[in-house]
């Protein structure tokens, strides 16, 4: 018997449009969620770049079209812990409230996202130890009550957890670049007064307006960027030692800073590799996602027989990046099951 | 002052993971037995108090890592004579206990080069042929004895006689000891399990700004870049702890207790006055659990040990 | 200072790290400057530049290297390793490119002070152990007084064994002919990250540093 449901794991954005445009064309669409409400990362984050659009209008805008649409369900607060094969269908086995339930589906959308880099895995950046070290995502969290607060210096620190094989994580993550520049600049705008330095090893803002974006924050708000890893960070009198080499002028360096925001890397998750290893997908050798060669894949998002990827599950993304995915996905999905499922039965 | 700050990343499971031995090689240091002799005995009596008994072997050389630093020997020495002294304690069927940052760090990359390259194993596996000695196999495990210390912590804290209340200690962990960051129970970055110790034995963990700096003594550039690099890098060093306010330190590692105890005269003499008596932890641990303060050779420290530790004598 | 020639460079030091086993991983350097940010000797001598001193060797400045007076400043602490983001052992380069330096007859006078310790060492299997009969009767009552034996003495079996290491790995050969090779006097140095190559018009006088 074909069923013709579809299950989305992970209600980010990716997930959320992947449900959407499946639902577009009728379909069945159940969406489930580990957390009790739908946009993932993205609603916790104060704006995007490079159009500073807010996180929140973007999960709302999906949200309501999902709210809208009878064809989805969202089960929030559930979470997928296994999927079989029986015969051409996927079936699904759900942990929601402590009951476990299951359900037979069609095709399946893994969109189960990433997990934000420890910062506090970098002994000598004291986070977690000294006051004054936050991380990136704590800035979009606090974003108001960071910008309120007067400071002297702020330093950001890019690459932690990225290009770093001694902690297992040689790959770049992709996007920390263009957040760094838009925290720092929104920083600097808030408080004109206040010094604000960035260090980098390389500057990656391929994205479109990416190159734009960060030149602006150096040419219009006056972010000096400094190019070298941090060292060491050491509270002293009261305030955050940074100690680094401006690798461009060969100088090593001291200076005081006030606040240190550390541009964490996206990691994979332990549930996207517990569901991959059940359906025999492969993952790559940094824990995402492997996708199949491009020369044998009708979708660019399919993995195998009815089962889908979308986001950054299967390698650090940027939002928009994550919704185009969804609709790639959901293209697939439509595809396989018009065509391709039928063909196999 | 910066408070010492909890959120210690000691990892708990390497911890339980280290032995609880009653028996160990005791692999001596030529710097300890030379310049203080009172680190040797400290370890003796902390490892009776806790029921390890140390073996030592007059046959056991110098662990040859300073001279091979130095450049001043063949680096071939150095692996042949790693690998006979480690024959010695493979033939009593004993793991090894160090005292001294250098010779556990020489030993474990030295150790561990003549596991990893079949070539460097070889020297080492001609030269104990050569003498007639058992080819060194590898298990051996090495040990330094401050991991030993904080494995049992608990038992330690029970055996305090003179808690040392009010005593504001900091700690150099020696540079050799946390490069072998895969083997450290601790972040290499930030340790903190010696802070854990001297809380265990009453007194006041203190943190200063040059905490994680060297000692500045390593490959003897004591003696070549003395007043380039090691008098002011020492100087910076020892005057951010006397800044935190920081009574008395401690170090594992004689070679560094040399360079952080022995200059401060010098740095005095250079008109920054700086006073802070450094010893052996072992030696802390050792007078806190009571020990003769005879026992615990003082005598042999530039900077006096006596007029900090005095008020703790009943 | 004239213009880089890259037809100068040579893979030759790079291929004897790579096969010396000590360090065959510099290639991994992205060069992000961690190493410098915490090296205490820079901090003192910013002319010393760990990650500059990577960046020549895989360019193959080794005439420069090999010269260099910043080579010897090193404390061997590790810091570099420690927090090194591709796991390069820094210090065992740094090993290496002393050894590979006195191999050209240069880095003497930056040796010749530990020579003497050997030759102590070779006699009595232990290093330090001073000569002065004042100093070790000192040490004598102090150890005594521990109840440790007067001095720390390697038995005559133990002595011998170490001997013979000298031996066998060469090392007696080596010492040899470290003290019969001509020292080459050192006169290059790194400042502020630029590297002084001497020119003609200029030679054998001191610069500036």
């Amino acid at each position: 018997m074909l069923n013709e449901g579809v299950l989305v794991i992970g209600g980010g954005v990716a997930g959320m449009q992947a449900a959407i445009d499946i639902a577009a064309s009728g379909r069945e669409v159940v969406l489930v969620d580990k957390e009790r409400s739908l946009g993932g990362h993205v609603k916790e984050y104060g704006s995007l770049f490079p159009e500073l659009t807010e996180g929140t209008l973007v999960v709302k805008q999906k949200a309501q079209i999902i709210k809208d649409n009878p064809k989805i369900s969202v089960m929030l607060g559930s979470e997928v812990d296994r999927l079989t094969y029986a015969d051409s269908n996927i079936k699904a086995n759900f942990v929601s409230n402590g009951t476990i339930n299951d359900q037979i589906f069609s095709a399946v959308v893994i969109a189960t996202g990433f997990d934000n880099f420890e910062g506090k895995k970098y002994g000598e950046y004291g986070y977690d130890r000294y006051p004054g070290v936050i991380t990136g995502i704590d800035f979009e969290h606090q974003e108001e009550a960071i910008l309120k607060k007067p400071i002297k210096t702020a330093v950001f620190i890019k690459c932690v957890g990225s290009r770093d094989r001694s902690k297992g994580m040689p790959y770049c993550s992709k996007i920390c670049c263009m957040y760094t520049a838009k925290q720092a600049a929104e920083l600097k705008k808030a408080q004109p007064n206040a010094q604000v330095y960035v260090f980098y090893m390389d500057i990656r803002s391929n994205f479109k307006n990416g190159e734009e974006f960060v030149r602006s924050a150096m040419e219009n708000q006056h972010i000096k960027y400094i190019r070298g890893r941090v060292g060491k960070v050491i509270p002293t009198n009261g305030r955050l030692l940074i100690r680094a080499e401006d690798t461009l002028m060969g100088v090593p360096l001291e200076l005081e800073a006030d606040l240190v925001v550390l541009a964490t890397a996206m990691v994979p998750r332990e549930s996207t590799k517990s569901l991959a290893t059940q359906l025999g997908i492969k993952l790559d050798s940094n824990g995402f996602i492997s996708p199949i060669p491009m020369t044998e894949s009708e979708n660019p998002m399919i993995l195998t027989k009815g089962v889908f990827y979308a986001g950054a599950c299967g390698f650090p993304c940027d939002v928009k990046d994550a919704i185009n995915q969804g609709s790639a996905a959901a293209a697939g999905v439509l595809g396989y099951l018009q065509f391709n499922r039928r063909a196999a039965n | 002052m910066e408070e010492y700050q909890k959120l210690s990343l000691i990892d708990p499971q390497r911890v339980a993971n280290l032995p609880t031995p009653d028996k160990l090689f005791l692999f001596l240091s030529c710097t300890g037995s030379i310049e203080y002799p009172g680190t040797e005995r400290a370890v003796r009596i902390v490892g009776e108090k806790l029921g390890i008994e140390f073996i030592e072997s007059v046959d056991q050389t110098c662990c040859t890592g300073y001279m091979l630093t130095c450049n001043a020997v063949n680096p071939q020495l150095a692996l042949a004579s790693t690998s006979r002294n480690l024959s010695i304690p493979q033939e009593m069927g004993l793991d090894v206990g160090v005292f001294c940052n250098g010779c556990y760090g020489y030993l474990r990359e030295l150790a561990h080069l003549l596991h990893s390259n079949p070539a460097f194993k070889e020297v080492g596996d001609k030269a104990n042929q050569a003498l007639g000695r058992e080819k060194f196999h590898g298990h051996t495990k090495i040990y330094h004895v401050q991991e030993l210390w904080f494995r049992q912590l608990e038992k330690l804290t029970s055996l305090v006689k003179r808690p040392l209340t009010g005593l504001k200690i900091a700690a150099h962990y020696g540079c050799h000891y946390l490069a072998n960051k895969d083997v450290a129970i601790d972040d290499a970055q930030y340790p903190t399990f010696h802070e854990e110790i001297y809380k265990a034995l009453g007194a006041t963990p203190v943190v200063y700004k040059e905490r994680r700096a060297c000692c500045g003594y390593s490959v003897g550039r004591g003696f070549t870049h003395r007043e380039e690099t090691v008098l002011p890098h020492i100087t910076n060093k020892m005057l951010s702890a006397a800044t935190a306010g920081v009574q008395l330190m401690t170090t594992t590692c004689p070679g560094c207790n040399t360079a952080l105890d022995r200059e401060q005269k010098t740095i005095t003499a250079r008109g920054n006055a700086v006073s802070i008596p450094v010893i052996d932890l072992s030696q802390l641990i050792a007078f806190a659990l009571g020990a003769p303060v005879e026992q615990l050779g003082f005598k042999a420290n530039t900077t006096p040990v006596l007029p900090v530790l005095e008020r703790f004598i009943k | 200072m004239k213009r880089e020639q890259a037809s100068d460079w040579s893979i030759e030091f790079e291929n004897a790290i790579a096969t010396s086993g000590l360090a065959d991983d510099i290639r991994r350097c992205i060069s992000c400057g961690k190493c410098t940010g915490v090296c205490p000797v820079a901090a003192i001598s910013p002319s010393y530049n760990p990650r500059q001193i990577i960046r020549e060797v895989l360019l193959g400045n080794y005439e420069r290297i090999v010269q260099s007076e910043e080579i010897w400043r090193c404390f061997w602490c590790a810091n570099c390793a420690a927090t090194c983001p591709s796991e390069i052992k820094y210090p065992l380069l740094m090993l290496y490119i002393r050894y590979f330096s006195m191999s050209h007859g240069a880095g003497k006078k930056h040796v010749d002070p530990f020579i003497r310790f050997v030759t102590k060492a070779r006699q009595e299997a232990v290093t330090f152990q001073p000569g002065k009969p004042a100093r070790l009767d000192e040490i004598r009552e102090l150890r005594s007084s521990l109840g440790l034996a007067p001095l720390r003495i390697v038995s005559d079996k133990g002595i011998k064994e170490y001997q013979k290491l000298f031996e066998i790995t060469g090392t007696d050969e080596w010492l040899k002919n470290y003290q019969e090779t001509p020292e080459v006097p050192i006169d290059l140095s790194y400042l502020e990250g630029k590297i002084l190559v001497p020119d003609d018009s200029n030679s054998g006088s001191e610069r500036e540093v």
